[in-house]
């Protein structure tokens, strides 16, 4: 039952990963890059740091473009970062390039207070209706109950 | 032009296995408009690496989801292994690899129960439940859990099971792949459930991918996608490839799906052949520095679970992206000009696992 | 394109017994697999009060009293993660295989360690 010929370390490969940081005024224009070179969303999410917060897009390729018909050669991920202060942040929606990109952005309006210009589906603040407003811009006290 | 009525949908609907409001804006009886609202089950999971640490999030993220745990907590273990540089025996890898596909399985079948019942065919969503119920109680005898497993920890698994164990479990999951022939034949060959499946729903190769469709519903309209040939676990070990129909509507979605059932089986036998054997998992020591998305092919589709490690205890940042939430706006889409007895149809073959989506 | 596809299995079913049990009144046999998840149980004599296990629970069930030898648990908070049973350095805990019976109050159960009186003559040294 046992195969004696496995190496560890092919199993689990760790992926290459690449990330890039943008100005949030070059934002817009190299999403348009990326669409047209074939790359597909991913996901988008922010992160709240010590003093200001990022939000990053990340992007995958199949190493060569969907009309191939070999598409098992997949290369890792590639992030776009742009660094938002903590006060008023704002960015423009890339839902014009990619149109599911509003579900991402409703959600960080809804959890993290980003002001997001022109989403294709905009939910006004309801897509999470919480209790609390941006629930996840204010450290909870630990209680222990 | 008719009348305008607008409709609700859920978030409490028979067919519905978790809570998800649509808004259908209908003209008689076609569908005109669909606005969807999700929230019902927001739980704020990410907010909890204030509290907990790398270690104890490990239960946080079996807990994502009711049908697909498993694979959860193997994604977010994967993560903060490639962060720490943990080396993971190769038996827990080929174990992990075990389980998940028992846990695709469960979801396969009790995805094919729930589209039968959404279609009217009560004693065919029986029969899928009936063959389901073997397979949670393999994944009971070898874990203890039934879908939350707890078995998978940073740094390998909890629990191992003996190699003559593995053998049996071996030998039942391919009797019970003959139960499953003869499920899948009516699925796809009974004349009244291909009048409720075929041509609804049809999403083009074109469109799938512009979309961002992850999953069976883009492997359904042509595109040679699974996550499981980048080679995590011990799937480089492993030969498949990834199932394909060109079709694009809820036939062709319900063949792949059925076609990953006896995938899953195969996959199953041949890990489990080349098993090896030693320690299940290793000491960590350290704490997580740095940031990894960590990806996966769960049974809707590919996860992604994305953590960030400053150094100490708590991790920074953990962020799941699961497959759903990539499939809703193509729900939204098809949902634009279909009749209303197709919604339930519609809503089911993107085996919307909302939980997940909500975190 | 068959019609009639499910009559084989809707024929075979007819003639044999149902495919589900009527719990509670009967139960699984043989009883549930012995790795099953039931509930966490105590061996209270052999408890050393370290709180090893209270400081690893995820969801802070087990509270323990070492002033008072007392060790309780809160069975509708614990998960039954098996991270208690693990840690603990004498081994006193174990999972057992049957499930915690329902309940409708949120009480705890409590374990006390009975002090160690000197009259029991097997524990007397030097005798």
């Amino acid at each position: 039952m046992s195969d004696p010929a496995v190496n560890p370390r092919e199993l689990n490969p760790k992926e290459q990963q690449a990330v890039e940081e943008i100005p949030a005024s070059a934002l817009l224009e190299r999403v348009q890059k990326m669409r047209a070179e074939g790359w597909r969303l991913v996901h988008a999410a922010c992160t709240r740091l010590v003093a200001d917060q990022e939000v990053n897009y990340c992007f995958d390729r199949d190493g060569q473009s969907l009309d191939s018909p070999d598409s098992a050669s997949l290369h890792g991920m590639h992030t776009l970062r742009v660094r938002l202060p903590m006060t008023d942040p704002e960015l423009p929606s890339i839902s014009s390039f990619y149109w599911p990109a509003f579900l991402y952005e409703n959600e960080m309006h809804d959890l993290f207070g980003i002001t997001v210009k022109g989403m294709a589906l905009d939910f006004h603040g309801h897509l999470y209706t919480t209790m609390v407003p941006t629930p996840y811009v204010t450290k909870e006290p630990d209680h222990g109950d | 032009m008719g009348t305008r009525t607008v409709i609700p949908f859920g978030p409490q609907h028979p067919v519905l296995p978790e809570p998800i409001h649509l808004d259908l804006v209908l003209e008689d009886e076609k569908v005109v408009e669909a606005v969807p609202k999700i929230g019902f089950v927001h739980r704020g999971f990410e907010k909890l690496v204030e509290k907990m640490d790398f270690n104890e999030l490990v239960y946080v993220a079996d807990r994502i989801c009711g049908i697909c745990a498993f694979i959860h907590s193997m994604a977010y273990c994967q993560g903060v292994e490639a962060l720490m540089s943990v080396e993971v025996p190769p038996r827990a890898v080929f174990l992990r690899t075990i389980w998940s596909e028992l846990a695709r399985l469960s979801s396969h079948l009790l995805w094919l129960g729930l589209m039968a019942d959404a279609f009217g065919f009560e004693s065919l969503f029986m029969q899928s439940f009936r063959i389901r119920e073997k397979i949670v109680d393999m994944l009971e005898e070898m874990t203890g859990g039934r879908i939350i497993l707890g078995v998978c920890r940073v740094g390998g698994v909890r629990r191992d099971v003996p190699n003559d164990a593995l053998t049996e479990i071996v030998r039942r999951v391919k009797a019970l792949g003959a139960e499953m022939r003869r499920l899948a034949d009516v699925f796809l060959q009974d004349d009244s459930v291909n009048h409720r499946l075929a041509g609804v729903g049809v999403l083009t190769r074109d469109q799938a991918a512009e979309l961002g469709c992850v999953g069976p519903m883009m492997r359904a309209s042509g595109i040679s996608r699974d996550t499981r040939t980048l080679g995590y676990a011990a799937y480089g070990a492993v030969d498949f490839a990834p199932i394909v129909e060109t079709d694009g509507d809820s036939y062709a979605r319900c063949a792949v799906r059925i076609g990953e059932l006896f995938q899953s089986i195969d996959i199953i036998a041949q890990v489990a052949s080349r098993i090896p054997g030693g320690e299940v998992g290793v000491k960590v020591s350290g704490y997580p520095d740095g940031e990894y998305h960590s990806r996966c092919e769960q049974p809707r589709g590919e996860v992604i679970h994305y953590v960030k490690g400053d150094g100490t205890r708590y991790l920074q940042r953990y962020r799941v992206r699961t497959p759903t939430f990539a499939n809703v706006p193509a729900l939204v889409k098809m949902l634009q000009g279909c009749e209303l007895a197709d919604v339930p149809v519609l809503v089911l073959t993107i085996d919307p696992c909302i939980s997940c989506t909500e975190r | 394109m068959s019609v009639l596809g499910m009559s084989r299995t809707i024929m075979r079913n007819l003639f044999s017994p149902p495919a589900t049990r009527l719990y509670p009144t009967r139960e699984k046999e043989p009883h549930r697999a012995a790795r099953s998840r039931g509930r966490i149980e105590i061996d209270i004599e052999a408890c050393i009060f370290c709180s090893a296990c209270a400081k690893r629970c995820p969801t802070d069930a087990i509270i323990v009293l070492k002033s008072d030898k007392e060790w309780n648990i809160d069975r509708l908070r614990c998960c039954t993660c098996n991270a208690c049973v693990e840690v603990c350095p004498k081994k006193c805990l174990s999972m057992g295989n049957r499930y915690t019976p329902p309940t409708v109050t949120r009480d705890k159960d409590i374990f006390r360690q009975p002090p160690k009186l000197t009259k029991e003559p097997e524990t007397l040294p030097g005798a």
